[in-house]
This record gives C-alpha cells, sequence and structure tokens, in this order.
C-alpha cells in the first residue's frame, strides 16, 4: 500500500510548522504550497489524498476557489479537502460547503483534532 | 289776493279825491299800472313777503309767501302771524325791533309752520315801517330746508371724517408752502401730531430723517401732475418712532380744473409690515433648511400633485425640476421604482400614503440603481390635521448601511486576525504538553509561541490605540506648537528596532519650522513609518529621513530602498490589517498604516506614499505649519 500524501495549502509559515510537526510521525508523505496558485499547481501534480487548504490566502486564487476548481474537475473531485479557516461563522461554513469541501477546521484547532481527522480520512478504503 | 288789493288801493283812492276827474283817471291808471308792476316783482321774487300789522296779523303776501306756508292763493291775509311762524306773536315782534319809531331790520332763523302741520326751518328778515301813524312790518321768509339739509349731510361727513379709522389731512395746495389745513383725529392718534401741531405745516415733516426715500420721489411726481398716488412709507411719529404709513393722496379741484387741494389718506400697517416681514424671514429661512437640507423633501399638494423638491432630492434621484413638478403620486411611483434596482422590491408611495395614519410618518427603504447605486430611507408624513397634503422625506442611508458593513466585516477580520496568531500559540503548546521534544525542538517551539503570543498583544494593542484615536476624533490629543526638530529628534531617539544595525540617516534643513502637534502621538506616526521601512528593506539599504516643504506645509519623509509595493498593493496601504507580505516573515499588525494615518489627518495634515516593486518606498507626512 503506497503512503498516503497530504497537502499543506496555508500562507502562515507557523501554521505550516505546525501541522507538519502535527502530523510528521503518522507517516503520511507531506507537501506544502504558499498560496493558492501554487497549491492548485501542487495538488494537480501530487494528486494528494487529502488537502488541509487555509481559505484567507493572497494571490489570484483564495482557498475557496481553489477547492471549487479542484472539485469540479472529475479527476480530482475525490481528493478529500478540509477547509482551515479563522472565520468561523455558519455563513462561512456554507459558503465552504457550497464549494465543495469535505470538512472544516476553525483555527485556533487543536493538533489532536487534526491528528484524528486525517487519521479518520486516510485510513478508510480509498474512495477510488 | 282780491282782499288786498283792496288794501293797498286805499291810499290810492284818498289821493285821487283831490284831482280833476280826468287827471284822476290819468293818475288812477298810472297808479293802477304801477300796482300792477308792484304785484309782478312780489309774485318774482324768491322769498316769501308778507306785510304785517302791529297786531300781528298779516295784511298782505305775495306767491312765494303762500307757496313757502302752504296755503291757497289769497288765503295768507287776515291770519296770525304766531300761526305761520312759532312763536311769533306781536309782543315779540316788539321786543325783536324795538318799540317803534326806527327802522330796524332783524335776521333771524325761526320755525315755520306749513298748513299741513309740517314745521320746517325760515330765514326772517324783519323791518318795522309807520303807515298812517301805525307801526307796521314786512317780513321776508325764505324756506332753508335744503340749506339746512345741505349742511346736515356736511355735518355728517365732517363727523365721518373725524370718526373715520384712517388718519385723514387736507393740504391747500394754493398756499405756499402748501400747508395743511385739516387733520382728523386719526392723524393725532397715528402720528402723535394734535391739530395744533400740524396745522399749517407741509406733510413732508412727516419723512423724519428718511426726507429722500423712493416713495417720496413718487409721491411728489404725483402732485406736480396733479395725479392721485398711493406709497408705502417709512413715517415719523411726533415722538420720532418709526411707523410704516399706507399713504394714498387725492387730488381736490375747483371748477376750472385747478387742483386747490391734496387729501391724504394714511393708515398705520406697521403690524402688518412686520407680521408679513416676519413671515418673509420665515419662510426664507424655510426655505434655505428646503434648500440646503442634505436630505431629499418633496411634497405633495392637497391636489396631490408634487408642488416642491428640494436640490437634494434632485441631486439623489439624478432628475431635474422640471421632470418632478406637477407629477401625481402614481406618476412619481413609476419613475421612482424604475431608477430601483430591480432586484429589490419597490415599496409604493401611494401604499405607504393609502396606509398612513394622520401625524404618523411611514418609512421604507429603497435600493436605487440609479443615477449611483445608493439606499435611501422614505418616510412619507401627512399633517395632523388630515389634509390630504404630503411631504415625503428621503435620507441617504448608503453611508451608515456601509459603515455597518464594514463594521462587521471589521470584528470579523478583526476575529481572524487574532485566532491566527492563537492557532500558533494553541497548537505548539499543546503538541509541546503531548509529545517529547528534545531541547532545542523545546526553545523553538516556546520562541514561536512567544513571538506569536506578542503579535497578539501588538494587534490588541494597535486595535486599542486606533479604536481610541478614531472614537475621540483627536479630542485627547494635546496640541502643542513646538519646533518640529525637537518632535523628529524625540521620535528618532526612542526608535528600537531589533536585529538591525542600521541607522537612520536623517537629513534635515539647518532651520525648521514650528509646528502645532501632540508630540507623543506624532511621534508614534514617525516610527510606525521607521519600522515598516525597516521591515519592507530586510536586504539592507539606507533608511533616510528629509524634510519638504511646500506652501504652508511641511513634509517629513522616510524612504527606504526595500521591496516596495506593486501598485494594486499601494492603494489598499491604508486598509485595516492590510499586510504587504501576508506570509507572517516579516512580523505587524496590518494596523500600522492606518494608525499613522489617522493620526496625521488629526493634525490636519494628510500622508502621500510612492512606491514601485523592489525599489522601495517613500512616505511623507505632511503637516501644516504653525502661524
Amino acid at each position: 500500500m503506497d503512503t498516503k500524501r497530504i497537502l499543506i495549502v496555508e500562507d502562515q509559515a507557523d501554521i505550516r510548522k505546525l501541522i507538519r510537526m502535527t502530523l510528521e510521525f503518522s507517516g503520511y508523505d507531506l507537501f506544502e504550497a504558499e498560496d493558492g496558485d501554487s497549491g492548485y499547481e501542487m495538488a494537480l501534480a501530487v494528486r494528494p489524498h487529502l488537502m488541509l487548504l487555509d481559505v484567507m490566502m493572497p494571490g489570484s486564487m483564495d482557498g475557496l476557489q481553489v477547492c471549487q476548481r479542484l472539485k469540479r474537475d472529475p479527476r480530482h473531485a475525490h481528493i478529500h479537502i478540509v477547509l482551515l479557516t479563522a472565520r468561523g461563522q455558519q455563513a462561512d461554513v456554507d459558503t465552504g460547503r457550497q464549494a465543495g469541501a469535505d470538512d472544516y477546521l476553525i483555527k485556533p484547532f487543536s493538533p489532536l483534532e487534526l491528528m484524528d481527522l486525517a487519521d479518520r480520512v486516510l485510513m478508510k478504503p480509498a474512495t477510488k | 289776493m282780491g282782499k288786498q288789493t283792496k288794501g293797498d288801493g286805499r291810499p290810492l283812492r284818498r289821493a285821487a279825491a283831490g284831482h280833476k276827474r280826468r287827471v284822476a283817471i290819468s293818475i288812477d291808471q298810472r297808479l293802477a299800472r304801477s300796482q300792477i308792476e308792484l304785484r309782478a316783482v312780489l309774485d318774482a321774487a324768491a322769498d316769501g313777503i308778507l306785510s304785517i300789522d302791529r297786531h300781528g296779523v298779516v295784511q298782505s303776501a305775495n306767491q312765494s309767501a303762500e307757496h313757502t306756508f302752504g296755503v291757497s292763493s289769497g288765503m295768507l291775509a287776515g291770519r296770525r302771524l304766531d300761526q305761520l311762524v312759532i312763536g311769533f306773536d306781536a309782543a315779540r315782534l316788539v321786543t325783536l325791533l324795538g318799540p317803534g319809531g326806527g327802522m330796524h331790520v332783524a335776521r333771524l332763523e325761526a320755525q315755520g309752520l306749513r298748513a299741513s302741520g309740517d314745521r320746517f326751518p325760515l330765514a326772517l328778515s324783519l323791518s318795522e315801517f309807520v303807515l298812517q301813524g301805525e307801526v307796521n312790518y314786512s317780513l321776508m321768509a325764505r324756506d332753508i330746508s335744503d340749506e339746512k339739509m345741505a349742511e346736515a349731510v356736511l355735518q355728517l361727513r365732517l363727523r365721518a371724517i373725524e370718526a373715520a379709522h384712517h388718519g385723514i389731512v387736507i393740504a391747500d395746495m394754493m398756499l405756499p408752502g402748501q400747508p395743511i389745513i385739516y387733520a382728523n383725529p386719526a392723524f393725532t392718534r397715528i402720528t402723535g401730531y394734535g391739530a395744533d401741531d400740524i396745522i399749517g405745516r407741509n406733510c413732508k415733516v412727516l419723512l423724519g430723517p428718511e426726507r429722500s426715500q423712493p416713495e417720496s420721489a413718487l409721491l411728489a411726481a404725483a402732485v406736480a401732475q396733479g395725479r392721485s398716488c398711493e406709497v408705502l412709507i417709512r413715517n415719523y411719529r411726533l415722538d420720532g418712532s418709526l411707523f410704516w404709513n399706507e399713504l394714498s393722496i387725492s387730488p381736490v379741484r375747483d371748477a376750472e380744473g385747478r387742483v386747490t387741494h391734496y387729501v391724504g389718506s394714511q393708515c398705520d400697517v406697521s403690524d402688518r409690515v412686520r407680521a408679513a416681514e416676519d413671515l418673509r424671514i420665515r419662510s426664507k429661512r424655510l426655505d434655505a433648511i428646503f434648500t440646503l437640507s442634505p436630505d431629499g423633501l418633496v411634497a405633495f399638494d392637497s391636489n396631490g400633485s408634487l408642488s416642491n423638491v428640494n436640490p437634494a432630492f434632485l441631486w439623489m434621484s439624478g432628475c431635474a425640476a422640471e421632470q418632478l413638478l406637477g407629477l401625481s403620486v402614481p406618476q412619481f411611483d413609476t419613475l421612482l421604482a424604475g431608477l430601483c434596482d430591480p432586484a429589490r422590491p419597490y415599496s409604493a408611495l401611494q401604499h405607504s400614503i393609502d396606509h398612513d395614519r394622520p401625524g404618523h410618518a411611514a418609512s421604507c427603504t429603497l435600493y436605487l440603481a440609479q443615477p449611483s447605486h445608493c439606499i435611501l430611507l422614505r418616510s412619507v408624513r401627512s399633517d395632523d390635521a388630515g389634509s390630504p397634503e404630503r411631504v415625503v422625506y428621503f435620507r441617504d442611508v448608503t453611508h451608515e448601511t456601509e459603515v455597518d458593513r464594514i463594521k462587521s466585516e471589521f470584528l470579523s477580520t478583526a476575529a481572524h486576525e487574532l485566532r491566527t496568531p492563537m492557532a500558533s500559540i494553541f497548537g505548539f503548546s499543546e503538541l509541546l504538553l503531548r509529545r517529547s521534544y528534545d531541547e532545542a525542538t523545546q526553545r523553538e517551539l516556546f520562541g514561536t509561541i512567544n513571538r506569536q503570543a506578542q503579535v497578539l498583544i501588538n494587534l490588541i494593542n494597535e486595535l486599542l490605540d486606533l479604536a481610541r484615536i478614531e472614537a475621540r476624533a483627536g479630542q485627547d490629543f494635546n496640541f502643542v506648537k513646538q519646533p518640529l526638530a525637537a518632535v523628529i529628534d524625540g521620535a528618532l531617539s526612542a526608535l528600537l528596532v531589533p536585529n538591525d544595525t542600521r541607522k537612520v540617516e536623517v537629513r534635515l534643513p539647518r532651520s525648521l519650522p514650528q509646528v502645532v502637534v501632540d508630540a507623543q502621538k506624532f511621534a508614534q506616526a514617525l516610527t510606525n513609518v521607521l519600522i515598516n521601512a525597516y521591515k519592507y528593506s530586510p536586504h539592507g539599504g539606507a533608511i533616510e529621513l528629509f524634510i519638504e516643504r511646500e506652501g504652508g506645509a511641511v513634509g517629513v519623509g522616510v524612504r527606504d530602498h526595500g521591496l516596495g509595493l506593486a501598485p494594486a498593493h499601494l492603494t489598499r496601504l491604508f486598509e485595516r490589517f492590510f499586510r504587504a507580505d501576508p506570509s507572517g516573515n516579516i512580523p505587524g499588525t496590518g494596523l500600522g498604516m492606518c494608525i499613522v494615518k489617522e493620526v496625521v489627518e488629526l493634525h490636519g495634515g494628510r500622508v502621500a506614499v510612492q512606491s514601485a516593486l523592489g525599489q522601495g518606498t517613500t512616505v511623507i507626512l505632511w503637516l501644516p505649519v504653525a502661524a
């Protein structure tokens, strides 16, 4: 069984580092991107199983747009996308759902929670 | 008449007795002729002529006398005089003319008594004559009913003039100086001038100190042309106080058409003029309010037709007044609905009017798409008296709505900004609690937590700073006139930039002007700009501080040669939480430049920024030079 790939798309270096340190002993391959555009490119290249996608990012695409584009593309729609956001209102959750996100993590989040989420998503039999 | 003739004939016959018959006949004929002529003369006289004997009995009378006393021809002779003229018996005649012998004449008025019993006024002229040793009287009587009546009418008119509410004066135009010859009591009441004060003087005395009023010239022109004239003129009372005189003058002409008099009628209309002036000022004030009101106002008259619209509404609607005036409510609704965003329901004014209650303002919100996007609050108000007139009021709440939106967006952004450092603090501290790390990693993580906690503290401080500056709008600023050089020195000496050895290259001119500033607040702004210069030139390059002058302003400039800003970023520089570098590599809150802008603008200055990507940034804080 090949190693599961997780793509982290987050503009804040400290948060990338936190996610990396949280998941580093779980046996996944971790990939990082600093903004929406490079995150999208990397998603096409890496074909991750799980994508942790920050919503508010600089660049021409924010997290929601990246999510939307991937989910509308049948070749990538299977990627399990978890949106990371500092906005916790129901309206934002709904916007994320509309963009096709599978899950939501609100900052600040507990590393344990993130680990559980990653394990739950990636231990499942592959959907495809 | 026959008896009278016989009576008159007696002396003639006696005179004839001593003459020859032929001669007597001739004398008789001449006498008869003379008698007829005398009769004719007497009968032609306009006045009644009677001869009275000493007993007060009528001996003879002419036709006018019969007519005057209303008796048939020949019926006066033999009547007692006191039956014709009340109180005139023989004794009275003696009293009036004396005991006889003289040629006295008495003129007097008395009451006549007609045969019908009517009394009437009589003018009497009475004299006595002696005939054959006996005193007789001749009486001329004239019915003066018409004169009396005319006199009574004149008296009545005079009393009417005296009782008039208007002041009335008559000026004699034939006399030099055209003096006033009559003034009624109302004139005295209005002007304070008694008849004695004013009679003999010219009307111009009422002009007081204002002798050259234009109305005065109008009056003079009218008088010169013999015309009537009406003016409203400022006049002065005897006590010097002003009153508004509504004066009308009319000429009086004689039979030849010459103007002999002028009659002036005056009315003190000071109260009316004052009330009109008050009303004018009041409506001018209301007009100004209506015109200057930033809120749109539209009024419908009692016919339901749009009668007034103010400039604010014209501006809001982009309509010309001519397009709107005269519109009915449904027509106005159609026009307004056409301006509104079709995606938003339009609430008809007619509906509000149909459902309003007197004295109650019904409001609704309109979303205009034309002439520009704006949000209007519309209220319609009818007056309490139930009149069909309506005033419709429009308030542009675009700004308030936008402020509300910005505020909630700000709160949500602020929460987001607070959650971001919190995510690191919470996440790393949990990792440290749950996992074992070597000491170096532990130190590194603690360092990150500490750094993010500092970010959080800075963010909270700057948020509070900004909130305080905005809320107080400079009220807590301690503005002091002081030398700009001292303020700059203060900011520079307190500047602390960690991990950077560069010194600010300060280039100040020899003399710097005085400015009125809160030194502490301005130093904070300058410090923020200087720290940005350091932070956004991480690869080095000079940090320069320089001075520029332009008119009455002095600019404190800070230049770096660092990363610079893309044009898109430059326009967002003063947005809250805007970060030119959002990666978190350069610490900051995104509030520093907002504070700079607020502080400088509260000093009456402005912030100018020049920047090009990769070439650095120049920020100039412009301040007005102290007078």
